[in-house]
């Protein structure tokens, strides 16, 4: 082994070490706290929307009765508007 | 200086794991948010590290370093281009440090890509995906390192050369295909982990694993049919699924992957199955760890087993750590994880997915009985009982008949209860199909398995045609749309639901593949030039014998000229008797290896072998083989892919 591959290696080495620890000589105030609730409220929606929408291709090709798809988009349809106004008051 | 810098970034990849988990654990303990930001970037660079060393080795086998052990042991100066790439996993220590590099570029994904995301769950993902690679590193550092030097007392000329059977282009995308499937269901496992340690019962984290799922499924299902295509085009036996212990390793985890994304979309849709589906993806992470057990350890002698070594035990011990952690884990998150939620109708969608589930585990485990059972018996008795092909075809066909009849029951059930009529609507016509199926295989003579298996896809593509003509027909109605755009938008509004049945007539076309097998036919002969041979409808001339040297084998071709009933030239296959390392000056190292060919068509395949050759005499040893819709096998694995990327498009919310 030649002296220019230690060289590298401790180079590659400090390299990664300094990418490591440099979050951890940062102050925690500097930290970014991101918020994460109105972004999972918001997947949550799309969800549900999605399931609104395959309840009523099943209905459409006549896989649903009038009674079972009444039912189940209702309870849907209340899910979507908790989830709204949940997200309303965490925006808020 | 390279084989160094390869040691080098496996050692430092292992140092900066461990340094992971203990920053990690300090995020955990005391909830510091600079601790997560430099854990994330210790993954970050064990992955950068990790892929690195791969990269490295790979630059070894093309270069034809035989300094390294490895390189020696599976490439030649002759060896082409892209065999020496195929090297790269051919060997156990290659393909152990090609799972690791696998895992870190799906844990670079999973670090960017959800980044913002699930803060509860991702510190510990990012610690069960940590813990993955620390093994595999532990393992290709001390125990079957891929850059350990070639005995210093010898100058090595030449290497080894690959393993002739290695040597197709299919198996050089086979192995790759399947591990991108069985590493990725490292990702669903650490999420699942993740949830049971913390408690997250949220079915939010459940619709982007179900995504990964199915896209690692997609890898999988493509792996397992391209095994079984590189058999059946170069192991000579005229057959694609032997029930071999590698082949079986490889088809456990997908029976209970394909298990888990059906039940997965009854915890999205109803929030039930919970634990079930907790169950259901650590048993296919450990089948993915005990296939690599089976594949690597050498326990069990198979055709695909192109290693032995002594890493047995390891795997095994990793195979029951991973277990019991994970069923102490769901034993103890119990009572948070149950459903409230019941299945309420024995004629609901939700009850045809459990059954369904039910059949693929039980199919999983008698699979999973018959490959572990030599062990088993060896270990107890001391002699090793071989579990064959009669074993697992009595079991599993009418077993897996019974799962294509629920993969027709499964769409045309409805969720929460299927009514009378609705049952009797959407029965009726599929039904028909199936009866009027059974009826013309009785009619043309065949009986058994035989008979059912053509009934049921039958009864399976009329559920399938009747699925896709509701929605055009309920589209036409209501935008007025010619039948081709009401298919298209359907298809591009509905893409999991219609992906998913074009996924089904892919399973369809496969069975009508497997059903074909019944009628297999073969003669072995000897011919000398000139010559005909009559089998069946045909008759084989035999026109020429070729002697060729290409740079790393000696063929033989045998020129065969196939005639129909009608006296026409169909086609010509010209198999080959080969010879590698035919330079190689001692003799016990050249290898004979028999090259097929193949005339495929949509009804039938002549399939030949060159078996034998006597020079003085110019006679050829030929088998043929005519093996009726293979041909359906393959094209069912194309269906089944473009189904599953029309279910992955993406589209907008």
């Amino acid at each position: 082994m030649d002296l220019f591959t230690p060289l590298i290696i401790i180079f590659f080495f400090t390299i990664g070490i300094m990418f490591i620890v440099q979050p951890l000589i940062e102050s925690p105030g500097a930290m970014p706290q991101p918020v994460f609730d109105v972004d999972e409220l918001k997947r949550k929606k799309q969800i549900l929307y999605r399931q609104i929408k395959e309840l009523e291709t099943d209905f459409s090709v006549g896989k649903l009765s009038q009674e079972d798809y009444q039912k189940s988009r209702d309870i849907l349809k209340r899910n979507v508007s908790d989830i709204i106004q949940q997200i309303r008051h965490t925006s808020s | 200086m390279i084989p160094v810098f390869g040691g080098l970034s496996l050692s430092l990849a292992l140092g900066l794991s461990f340094i992971a988990f203990i920053i990690l654990f300090l995020f955990i303990r005391t909830g510091d948010y600079r601790f997560y930001l430099a854990g994330w970037r210790s993954v970050v660079m064990v992955s950068l590290f990790s892929i690195l060393a791969t990269l490295l080795l790979l630059n070894e086998l093309i270069q034809s370093n035989f300094d390294v052990d490895y390189v020696a042991h599976y490439t030649s100066l002759e060896t082409p281009l892209l065999y020496k790439v195929t090297a790269l996993w051919a060997g156990q220590a290659g393909s152990l440090l090609f799972w690791l590099f696998i895992l870190s570029i799906y844990c670079l994904i999973v670090l960017f890509q959800n980044r913002n995301k699930y803060t509860q769950l991702m510190p510990w993902v990012i610690l069960v995906l940590v813990s993955i690679q620390f093994f595999f590193l532990i393992i290709t550092n001390f125990v079957a390192n891929p850059f350990s030097p070639t005995d210093v007392n010898f100058i090595v000329a030449n290497g080894n050369g690959l393993n002739p059977l290695l040597q197709n282009l299919t198996m050089s995308i086979h192995p790759p295909t399947l591990y991108l499937g069985y590493v990725g269901f490292s990702v669903p496992f650490a999420f699942a982990i993740a949830a049971l340690i913390t408690g997250d019962t949220s079915p939010l984290w459940i619709r982007s694993i179900r995504r990964w799922t199915l896209i690692v499924w997609m890898f999988q299902s493509a792996g397992v049919i391209l095994g079984g295509w590189w058999a059946y085009q170069e192991l000579g036996w005229g057959g694609y699924w032997a029930w071999d212990p590698v082949e079986n390793a490889s088809f456990m985890p997908w029976l209970t992957g394909t298990a888990f994304l059906h039940s997965i979309i009854i915890q999205e849709k109803k929030d039930m199955l919970r634990i079930w589906n907790i169950v259901l993806i650590v048993l296919t992470f450990s089948l993915c760890i005990f296939g690599t057990f089976l594949t690597r350890s050498g326990v069990m002698s198979s055709v695909h087993s192109f290693t032995a070594s002594n890493l047995g035990p390891l795997f095994l011990g990793y195979v029951f750590f991973n277990l019991f952690i994970s069923f102490g884990l769901i034993i103890y998150r119990k009572s948070d994880f149950k459903s409230k939620r019941r299945i309420k109708s024995f004629t609901s969608r939700e009850s045809g997915f459990l059954f369904n589930n039910v059949i693929f585990v039980i199919i999983c485990f008698a699979v999973f009985w018959g490959t572990i059972f030599p062990v088993i018996s060896e270990a107890v008795t001391g002699t090793k009982i071989t579990v064959g092909a009669p074993f697992f075809n009595q079991v599993t066909i009418p077993i897996g008949l019974f799962l294509l009849f629920m993969t027709g029951v499964g769409p045309i059930l409805v969720w929460r209860r299927t009514s009378k009529q609705a049952f009797i609507r959407n029965f009726s016509l599929p039904i028909a199909f199936g009866l009027v199926s059974l009826l013309g295989g009785i009619i043309i003579g065949m009986s058994g398995y035989v008979i059912i298996s053509f009934a049921l896809i039958g009864f399976v593509t009329a559920v399938i045609l009747e699925e896709f003509i509701r929605g055009i027909r309920s589209r036409r109605k209501v935008q007025n749309e010619t039948v081709i755009t009401a298919l298209i938008s359907m298809v591009r509004k509905n893409r999991s639901r219609y992906g998913g049945y074009i996924v089904h007539l892919g399973i369809v076309f496969m069975f009508v593949g497997f059903t074909g097998r019944a009628f297999n036919q073969e003669l072995e002969f000897s011919i000398k030039k000139g010559q005909f041979q009559k089998f069946g409808s045909y008759q084989f001339e035999f026109i020429s014998l070729q002697e060729l040297e290409r740079p790393n084998h000696f063929a033989w071709v045998a020129g065969l000229n196939v005639w129909n009933d009608q006296n026409e030239i169909i086609t010509r296959l010209s198999p080959e008797k080969r010879i590698y390392f035919h330079r190689d000056p001692n003799p016990d190292r050249r290898q004979p290896h028999s090259e097929l060919s193949i005339f495929s068509t949509v009804f039938k395949d002549i399939y030949s072998i060159f078996s034998g050759i006597d020079i003085e005499q110019e006679i050829a040893y030929i088998k043929i083989m005519i093996n009726p819709l293979v041909w359906w096998v393959w094209l069912g694995g194309w269906v089944l892919v473009a189904g599953t990327l029309i279910a992955l498009w993406p589209h907008k919310e």
